[in-house]
Formats: C-alpha cells, sequence, structure tokens
C-alpha cells in the first residue's frame, strides 16, 4: 500500500496540539500497533512502544508535515523498537504471544499456520524481521522501507531476501 | 515463484488484516492521554519552581545591598579628616577645665611702653593681665592699647587606619605648625 494513499493531506495549523494527536492517533493507531506487535513479539512491549511512538509525535508536531506522518510513524516505530529489542534481556527463545485470538471463522489449519509464521518471524534477527513487516505484511515498497530503516534498498532487498528464505525453511517443514 | 512462496505471501498478507483487540489500542490512547498529563504537570511544577527560585534570586540581589547601606547609615561615621577650629582663645583656655593647654608661643604679648622691662611685667594671667590693662589705660597721655588681637590655632586631627594612632596637627594663625 503506498504511503499518499493513507494520508488524508490536511493540516494540522489550525487545531490544538491535542486535537491534531487525538486524530492522528485515531488514524494511524493501528498502523503502530500492528508494526510494533510484529516486531517485538509481545503485547506489552507494543504498548509501550506504540505509546512512545505517539508521544514523540505529540512533541514533533510541529516539525512532521502531515503527507509525511505515516514514513515519520514507520521510522519512529522502528527506532523505538530497536531500543526496546536492544534493553530487552536476552533469555534464549522468546515466547510467542499470539497477536489474533482465532474465532469460529478461521479453521485449525489456518491458526496452525498463523502461530508458526509468527514462531519463524521471532527468529530473524531485527534487521531481517523489520524487511518482512514493512515490506511483506505492510506492503511497502523497498524505497519506503529504506527510508523508515535509515539504510539503502540494496540493504532492505538483501535482508528481506535472507529473510524469507529463513521463513520458507522454518515453516516449509511444517506447512507440506 | 513456487507454492511455497506465494503460500508464505499470502500468510504474510493475512497478517496484516488481523483485527488488533480494542482494548489493547484504548490501553495505548489512554496512556499516551496519561503521559501528555504527566509531562504537562511537570512543566508546570518546573515553571512555578523556576519562577520562586529567580524571585528569591531577585530577592536577595536587592536585599544585601540595601542592607548594606542600612549598617552604614546605622554605624557612627568617622570622618578621614577632621578639622576643628577652636572657638575660645587659646589664652582663655586653661588645663583644669578639660581644654588643650595653652603653648607658650600663642601666649598673647602685652604692648609695653618703650623703655619698660620685661621683669617689671606683672605674672602672666587673666586676672594680671586685665589689672594691667586698667593701670596702663589710668595714666595721662598713654592711649589706650589696641585690643590684643587673639591668635586663633588650628587642629587637625587625623585618624590613621591603626585606632591606636591618631595625629594631632596644630597650626596657627602665623602658619606655623607644630
Amino acid at each position: 500500500m503506498a504511503l499518499a494513499s493513507i494520508t488524508d493531506g490536511l493540516a494540522w495549523g489550525s487545531e490544538s496540539k491535542e486535537a491534531a494527536l487525538e486524530r492522528l492517533m485515531g488514524l494511524h493507531e493501528r498502523l503502530v500497533l500492528r508494526t510494533a506487535w510484529r516486531m517485538l513479539g509481545s503485547r506489552e512491549d507494543a504498548q509501550d512502544a506504540a505509546q512512545e511512538v505517539f508521544l514523540r509525535l505529540y512533541r514533533h508536531l510541529g516539525s512532521v508535515d502531515e503527507p509525511t506522518v505515516q514514513s515519520w510513524l514507520y521510522r519512529t516505530t522502528m527506532n523505538v523498537c530497536y531500543d526496546l529489542l536492544r534493553r530487552r534481556p536476552k533469555t534464549g527463545e522468546l515466547l510467542v504471544e499470539p497477536s489474533h485470538s482465532p474465532d469460529a471463522g478461521d479453521s485449525i489449519e489456518e491458526a496452525e499456520k498463523r502461530s508458526l509464521l509468527e514462531a519463524g518471524l521471532k527468529r530473524l534477527t531485527p534487521q531481517e524481521r523489520a524487511a518482512v513487516v514493512l515490506c511483506s505484511i505492510e506492503g511497502l515498497s523497498s524505497a519506503e522501507a529504506a527510508l523508515a530503516l535509515g539504510v539503502s534498498e540494496g540493504t532492505v532487498r538483501s535482508h528481506l531476501s535472507l529473510a524469507r528464505t529463513r521463513l520458507k525453511e522454518y515453516v516449509g517443514r511444517f506447512w507440506r | 515463484m513456487n507454492d511455497l512462496d506465494r503460500e508464505l505471501d499470502a500468510a504474510l498478507a493475512r497478517l496484516r488484516d488481523e483485527a488488533l483487540p480494542e482494548s489493547a489500542l484504548a490501553s495505548v490512547r489512554a496512556g499516551v492521554r496519561e503521559r501528555i498529563q504527566a509531562g504537562r504537570r511537570q512543566r508546570i511544577w518546573t515553571a512555578w519552581l523556576s519562577l520562586a527560585a529567580a524571585a528569591a534570586v531577585a530577592w536577595i540581589a536587592l536585599a544585601i545591598p540595601w542592607t548594606v547601606s542600612t549598617l552604614r547609615l546605622a554605624a557612627p561615621r568617622t570622618p578621614d579628616v577632621a578639622s576643628i577650629a577652636l572657638a575660645r582663645p587659646a589664652s582663655s583656655m586653661t588645663a583644669g577645665s578639660g581644654g588643650i593647654a595653652e603653648p607658650s608661643v600663642m601666649q598673647p604679648e602685652a604692648r609695653l611702653k618703650p623703655g619698660r622691662s620685661l621683669k617689671a611685667a606683672p605674672p602672666r594671667g587673666a586676672s594680671s593681665r586685665a589689672a594691667a590693662l586698667e593701670k596702663v589705660r589710668r595714666e595721662p597721655g598713654i592711649p589706650p592699647p589696641e585690643p590684643v588681637r587673639e591668635e586663633q590655632t588650628q587642629f587637625m586631627r587625623i585618624i590613621t587606619d591603626d585606632p591606636n594612632v591618631v595625629i594631632l596637627w596644630a597650626m596657627n594663625s602665623k602658619g606655623e605648625t607644630r
């Protein structure tokens, strides 16, 4: 999904900071929380990261243009997630916390596939996971992901290719 | 692209469409609002503390010079150099009256007739001097003596840094100093 298709182009010069933040939270809170959840694998950590992202948005509201706010949110979310991952104690295998509880419409096979995929994402390095989250899940182009991650497009493509290979190796053993 | 690739892409795309729990979103919104309010309260407290500190500094900056000037006014002021002109003639000052002992060189000299010796002069003193003047006035042909021009001695007290050392500078009308 292209960045420009999401932003509505409204300016927040006439409204208060609080009102602008509330409106932007309503527009982008799912994006931020979902990205952080995929990156961190924990609901609590994802909530903390999302709060930190919107607080930073509140502080920098005057310097962020609304057409570029989504790119800014992706970049800030990634930075906050990297910070949390660095501070997180390395205790071996992380517990995979499903972001979606299966409902009656989901088949058992679908639920198992999702759990396997989330477990496979956990096994990637943060850079590889970020490339998969931004490009394969969020639908950004390599250029947009490179802008959000602060790296070159080639680096994004390299990480993405490596991540897909490792994911296929992991889930392929169970999906077939 | 093989089947596994397509299956992986489809599974990843489905992850994006999954609905997030509303409780998680509400928790994020509430946390953001709470932290913004806390930051605002902290900024208000910081502003008040800064204002109070600035007021205290300003009060001290004004109070110290005022206190110093008040103490200076209250303390007895001793001039660096005092000039005292004696109002009373030196001849009328006596040692017993608390004044300064009259130096002999400042004694007023009586006008003497030519030919009269100093030995015959009465002893000096206020009463003897008045008697001598009356005697001269009574003698015929002798003009009354001109009033003796009293000499004035000026004393200058110079106070040094050492409170035990005071310099007294005496100077008569002839410019003689001691």
